[in-house]
C-alpha cells in the first residue's frame, strides 16, 4: 500500500515543480553550508545559528512528517531527469566559467579588496594585500580564458563585427596570402626532398601559426575591451560559487538528489526482482552509480595528496601535500593516532629515457668551404628509429610519386650497448647489447644504418654506419646523386633527443620503504618501481610518478595519493561499464541468436 | 609518396569512399523517380547492396591506411587529430556496416531501399568531407609522451570513436526524418508540432557556423530534401519511398543509439581508469573531462526520457541531434573552451599550438 502511495506521489511531479524544487534544494544547500561555515568560523555565531536552525526545521519536518513525499519526490523521473539536467548545466558552467586553481584559492575577502579599489586594468603602482594581487592574478588569468573562448565564439561563426572587429578574418589578410603563396612556389621542393608529408605538414603549420598570431592580437585588444565586463564577471563567479561549481554545495546537492533518486529506483520494487535475469543489468548498473557516488563522497572527505621531491639516496618521513601542508606517513592516515607506525620512502634510483632520433640534414658547403643546412627549415627531419625502419628521400620534382633516389633503412637497433671506437676516426667498429641491462642503466644505443643512393654512373651505391646516440651522438655525411643530376650530401646523426620540448620516452623511479627500528636506524621493509601509468602502493598510499628535471637528473617528483574510496569507485565504474554493454549490446544479441534458434 | 603510406590510403579510401557516395545518392533518385510507377527493380536493389559493398571495401582500405600509420608512428595511431579522425570515419564505416544489418536494411526490397541508400550516402559524404579536412591537417607523427603510453590508449579511444560517430549517425537518421517531416508538412500544410515547426529551420541554422561538414549536412540536406519532397508530393502524389522510414524511424533511431551508447560509456569510463593509472585521479574535473560527461549525461538523459517518461518519434529524435551537437564540441571544439587551455588532454590539439618558428622561411623570402 505504502508502495503504491509513494509510486502515486512520485508519478505526481510535473517538470516544472521539479525543476522549482530542485532550484530551491539547490539554493538551500548553499544557504545552509554558508551558514554552517560561518559557525564553525566564529564569525558571527549567533546570527549564522538562528540561520542555520531556521534552514534546517523545514527540511526536519518534512522528513520526519512528509516523508512520503520526500520518498516521492526522489523516486520520480521527472525530478530524476529535472536532476540529470541540471548535472549536465552544472557541468557546462565548469567548463565555460574557469575553474579555480584548487592548490592556489582565492578568499572573498580578497576579491572584495579588490572591487573596493575600483575598475582596474592592472595592479602596477597600487597597494595591495599579498591576497588581493594573487586573486587578480586569478583575474587575469580568467580574463584572458573568457576572452579566448568569446573571441573564437564570434570569429569561428561569422559574428567578428559584434567583437569590434573589422573584415573576415584577423590580421592583414593580403600579406597572409603573400606569405602563403611564397610558402607554396617553395614546397614543391620540400616535398621532393623530404617527402609529402613534410610539405603538408609545414604547410598547414605555417598557415595555422600566421592565422593564430594575428588572432592572439585580436584576443589581446578584446581583453582591453573587456576587462570590466569580465571583472564584473569574476566577481559574480566568485559570489555564486561558478568558479568552484565542482566542490560548490549546490552541485553537491544535485549528486544527492542522483544518489537517493538512484538508490530508491533500485529499492523500488524490493530485490526480488533481482530473480528476473533481465533486471540484472539495471541492477548492476543503477548500483555502480551508487558505489561511485558513495566512493566519491569517502574519497572527498579523506583524501591526501601530496608530493615528495627526492633525489637518488634520499629518504623522508613527510611529503607536501598540495596545499602545502605537511605530513608524516603513517599507516592508514584515516585512522591513525600519534602512536601509529611511521614508514619513510627512499628514491633508490631514477633515470629518465629519452628517444633515439636519427636527424637527416641536407648539407652543403659555403664559400669557405663550411657545411651549412641546405634548407632553413625550423624543424630538420628526424626520425625515431626502431628495427626495421625504412624512409625514402628525393623524389623527381615533377613526379612525387616516382621512384625516391635517397633510402635510409635501419638494419639493427639495440637500446642499450657499449661499443669499440677506432682510435683515430673515432667511428664505431663494433658494438655489443647489454643482455643484464635494467631500464636504470644510462647506456646509450646503437644503430646499425644502410643508406643507399646513385652514384655520379648512376649506380646504386649503398653504405653501411655504426651509429652510436651516447654523448652528442654521431654522425655521417652520406652523398649521392639526385633526380636532378646534382650531388648531394646528407648528414646524417644519431642521438638522443634532449630538444627543448621534446618529453622523454619514459621515467621510471625505484623506491624503498623505510621503517623505524627501535634504535631509530631505518630498516627497508619493502620495494617497488614507479612509472607513470604504473603506481606503487604501500600502507594505504599509492606512490606514482609525476616530476622529473631535465636539469637535474637525479631529482625525481613523486606523486603521493591515500584515497579510502578509491576501490569503491573502481567497482562501480566497472559495473556501470560492463552493465551497459550487457544491457545494450550482449543481452540482445542473445534474445536475437534464440529467436533465430526458435525461427 | 611511398605507395604503402598512411596518406596515400588515406587519399584512395577518400576516393573510393566517393563511389558508394555516387552510387547511393544515385540510386536514392532512382528510386523517388520510379516511385509509384511499379516494375521490376531487380537491378536497382541489386546495385543497392553493392553500395554496402563498396562501402566495406572503403572501410578495410582506411582500416589499411591505419595499420600503416601504426608502423610509421610505432604507436597505435589515434595521438593527433590527423590520425584520430580517420580513426573515427573508420569506425562511422564499420557501425555503418553493422547498422545495415541492424535495422535490417539489407531486407528491404524494391522502393523501400531508397531511404537506406540515402542515409548511406550521406555518411560517404560525411567521410568524404572529413577525410578532405584531415589530408589539410598537420600530418607530422609525434612521439607518445610517457602519459600515453598504456594499454588503455587504444581501447579508451577508439571505444570513444566508436561511440562518437554512431550517435553522430543516429542523429543524421533522426535529422533526415525531422527534415522530411518538416517539408511534408509544409507543403502539405499540415497543423505541424512546434518541435519541428520551429525546431528543424533552428537546428540547420545552429550547424550552420560549424564548418563546411556541418553546413552540408546541416542546411544541405534540409534545403536537398526539400526538393525531394517537393518533387516527390507533385500532383498531389505520394511519398511511397519514404512511407516505411516513416513509420519505423523512432525504432531506428533508437536502435542506433543503442550501438552507440555502451561504445561512450566506455570511452568515458575508460578514460577513468586510465587517469586513475597515470595521474592517480580517476576523475580531475578536467574540461575534456567534464565535456565527455556532458555528452554522455545528455544521452542518459535521452534514455530515460525514452524509456521511462516515454518520448517517442521527433521529440526524441531532437534530443538525438542535439545529442550529436555536445558531442561535436567536445571533439572538435573543445580546444576553444575557456577552461580548456589548461587542460591535460591537449595532446591531439595541434592547431591551437603556433609554431612560430616554422614562419621563418617565408620571412626570410620577404
Amino acid at each position: 500500500m505504502r508502495r503504491k502511495e509513494i509510486n502515486k506521489l512520485a508519478n505526481s511531479w510535473t517538470y516544472s515543480q521539479a525543476l522549482l524544487t530542485c532550484v530551491t534544494l539547490y539554493l538551500w544547500a548553499e544557504a545552509l553550508m554558508a551558514s554552517a561555515t560561518r559557525v564553525v568560523a566564529g564569525g558571527a555565531p549567533t546570527a549564522a545559528s538562528i540561520m542555520m536552525f531556521v534552514l534546517l526545521l523545514p527540511m526536519f519536518w518534512l522528513l520526519v512528517y512528509r516523508r512520503y513525499s520526500c520518498l516521492g519526490f526522489v523516486r520520480s523521473v521527472r525530478v530524476a531527469v529535472v536532476n540529470f539536467s541540471f548535472l549536465a548545466l552544472g557541468a557546462m558552467v565548469g567548463v565555460l566559467i574557469q575553474q579555480e586553481d584548487i592548490n592556489n584559492p582565492t578568499s572573498v575577502g580578497d576579491v572584495q579588496e579588490l572591487v573596493a579599489l575600483g575598475e582596474l586594468s592592472s595592479l602596477d603602482g597600487v597597494t595591495v594585500s599579498a591576497g588581493a594581487r594573487r586573486a587578480y592574478q586569478h583575474f587575469e588569468s580568467f580574463r584572458e580564458a573568457e576572452s579566448f573562448f568569446l573571441y573564437h565564439l564570434g570569429n569561428n561563426t561569422g559574428f567578428r563585427s559584434l567583437l569590434g572587429f573589422e573584415g573576415d578574418n584577423a590580421g592583414d589578410e593580403e600579406q597572409i596570402q603573400e606569405m602563403l603563396s611564397n610558402l607554396e612556389y617553395r614546397l614543391p621542393e620540400i616535398a621532393a626532398r623530404f617527402g609529402a608529408e613534410k610539405a603538408a605538414a609545414i604547410r598547414s603549420q605555417s598557415e595555422t601559426g600566421l592565422r593564430t598570431r594575428a588572432k592572439n592580437g585580436e584576443i589581446r585588444q578584446l581583453e582591453e575591451r573587456l576587462n570590466d565586463t569580465l571583472f564584473s564577471l569574476f566577481v559574480i563567479a566568485e559570489k555564486l560559487d561558478l568558479r568552484r561549481a565542482y566542490r560548490s554545495d549546490w552541485y553537491s546537492m544535485m549528486w544527492a538528489i542522483l544518489f537517493f533518486g538512484v538508490l530508491s529506483s533500485v529499492l523500488r520494487n524490493g530485490v526480488s526482482y533481482l530473480r528476473k535475469r533481465n533486471k540484472w543489468g539495471f541492477a548492476i548498473t543503477h548500483g555502480g552509480i551508487l558505489l561511485i557516488v558513495i566512493g566519491g563522497l569517502l574519497g572527498r572527505t579523506t583524501e591526501i595528496r601530496g608530493l615528495v621531491n627526492l633525489n637518488i639516496g634520499e629518504y623522508t618521513s613527510e611529503f607536501e601535500t598540495w596545499t602545502r601542508q605537511p605530513k608524516r606517513f603513517v599507516y592508514n592516515p584515516t585512522f591513525a593516532d600519534e602512536d601509529s607506525k611511521v614508514f619513510a620512502i627512499k628514491l633508490e634510483d631514477f633515470r629518465a629515457d629519452q628517444h633515439d632520433v636519427l636527424d637527416i640534414i641536407y648539407v652543403t658547403a659555403n664559400e669557405q668551404g663550411q657545411l651549412q643546412q641546405e634548407f632553413d627549415l625550423d624543424q630538420q627531419p628526424k626520425l625515431r628509429v626502431f628495427a626495421g625502419l625504412t624512409q625514402a628521400y628525393d623524389y623527381p620534382i615533377d613526379n612525387p610519386k616516382g621512384d625516391p633516389a635517397f633510402k635510409l633503412e635501419i638494419l639493427e637497433y639495440e637500446p642499450q650497448t657499449t661499443v669499440v671506437r677506432d682510435e683515430d676516426s673515432g667511428a664505431v667498429t663494433s658494438y655489443a647489447a647489454i643482455s643484464d641491462a635494467t631500464f636504470f642503466d644510462a647506456s646509450s644505443a646503437t644503430i646499425k644504418l644502410k643508406a643507399s643512393g646513385p652514384d655520379e654512373n648512376n649506380e646504386l651505391r649503398s653504405e653501411e654506419f655504426l651509429l652510436h646516440a651516447g654523448g652528442d651522438g654521431d654522425g655521417v655525411p652520406f652523398s649521392y646523386v639526385g633526380p636532378d643530376g646534382e650531388r648531394r650530401v646528407a648528414w646524417l646523426r644519431f642521438r638522443e633527443d634532449r630538444d627543448g620540448g621534446s618529453m622523454p620516452l619514459e621515467w621510471q623511479s625505484k623506491l624503498s620503504i623505510l621503517e623505524y627500528d627501535e634504535h631509530g636506524h631505518p630498516v627497508e621493509v619493502a620495494g617497488g618501481e614507479v612509472r607513470v601509468n604504473d603506481y606503487f602502493i604501500h600502507g594505504g598510499y599509492r606512490f606514482f610518478q609525476t616530476n622529473h628535471n631535465p636539469n637535474d637528473p637525479t631529482y625525481s617528483g613523486i606523486g603521493v595519493v591515500y584515497d579510502l574510496g578509491l576501490p569503491l569507485v573502481l567497482w562501480g565504474l566497472y559495473c556501470v561499464m560492463f552493465a551497459t554493454a550487457f544491457i545494450f549490446l550482449i543481452m540482445p544479441l542473445i534474445k536475437g541468436s534464440k529467436t533465430r534458434g526458435q525461427d | 609518396m611511398e605507395f604503402f603510406s598512411f596518406r596515400n590510403f588515406l587519399e584512395l579510401t577518400m576516393q573510393l569512399s566517393m563511389v558508394p557516395m555516387a552510387l547511393g545518392f544515385a540510386l536514392f533518385l532512382s528510386w523517388v523517380i520510379s516511385a509509384g510507377k511499379g516494375g521490376d527493380h531487380k537491378w536497382l536493389t541489386l546495385l543497392s547492396k553493392g553500395t554496402m559493398l563498396l562501402t566495406g571495401a572503403s572501410f578495410l582500405l582506411g582500416c589499411t591506411a591505419m595499420v600503416l600509420r601504426y608502423i610509421e608512428v610505432q604507436h597505435w595511431p589515434a595521438q593527433t587529430m590527423y590520425e584520430v579522425i580517420p580513426l573515427g570515419v573508420c569506425a562511422a564505416y564499420l557501425s555503418t556496416i553493422a547498422l545495415y544489418y541492424v535495422l535490417g536494411l539489407n531486407r528491404r526490397v524494391g522502393v523501400a531501399r531508397a531511404f537506406g541508400d540515402l542515409f548511406v550516402a550521406l555518411i560517404m559524404v560525411g567521410g568524404v568531407f572529413t577525410l578532405q579536412y584531415v589530408l589539410n591537417l598537420d600530418p607530422t607523427g609525434k612521439a607518445l609522451p610517457p602519459a600515453l603510453q598504456s594499454y588503455w590508449f587504444s581501447t579508451h579511444i577508439t571505444a570513444y570513436m566508436i561511440g562518437y560517430f554512431t550517435l553522430i549517425i543516429a542523429a543524421l537518421a533522426a535529422w533526415l526524418h525531422l527534415c522530411f517531416q518538416f517539408w511534408l508538412q509544409v507543403i502539405r500544410r499540415q497543423e505541424s508540432r512546434l518541435v519541428i515547426k520551429i525546431g528543424v529551420p533552428v537546428l540547420a541554422l545552429i550547424a550552420a557556423p560549424f564548418g563546411s561538414i556541418a553546413l552540408v549536412m546541416g542546411f544541405g540536406v534540409f534545403a536537398v530534401a526539400g526538393v525531394v519532397t517537393a518533387y516527390s508530393l507533385r500532383g498531389n502524389r505520394e511519398m511511397v519511398w519514404y512511407q516505411t522510414w516513416e513509420r519505423e524511424s523512432d525504432n531506428f533511431t533508437w536502435l542506433i543509439f543503442v550501438v552507440g551508447f555502451p561504445f561512450l560509456t566506455s570511452g568515458l569510463i575508460q578514460g577513468a581508469l586510465w587517469a586513475q593509472e597515470a595521474w592517480a585521479n580517476y576523475w580531475g574535473w578536467d574540461s575534456k573531462e567534464v565535456s565527455a560527461l556532458i555528452s554522455w549525461l545528455f544521452y542518459v538523459i535521452y534514455l530515460h526520457l525514452r524509456l521511462i517518461a516515454g518520448w517517442r518519434g521527433e521529440k526524441a529524435m531532437m534530443l538525438l541531434c542535439v545529442g550529436a551537437l555536445s558531442i561535436f564540441i567536445t571533439f572538435q571544439l573543445f580546444g576553444y573552451l575557456p577552461d580548456s587551455q589548461k587542460s591535460l588532454h591537449r595532446y591531439t590539439d595541434m592547431e591551437s599550438l603556433p609554431s612560430e618558428s616554422m614562419m621563418l622561411p617565408i620571412e626570410d623570402e620577404n
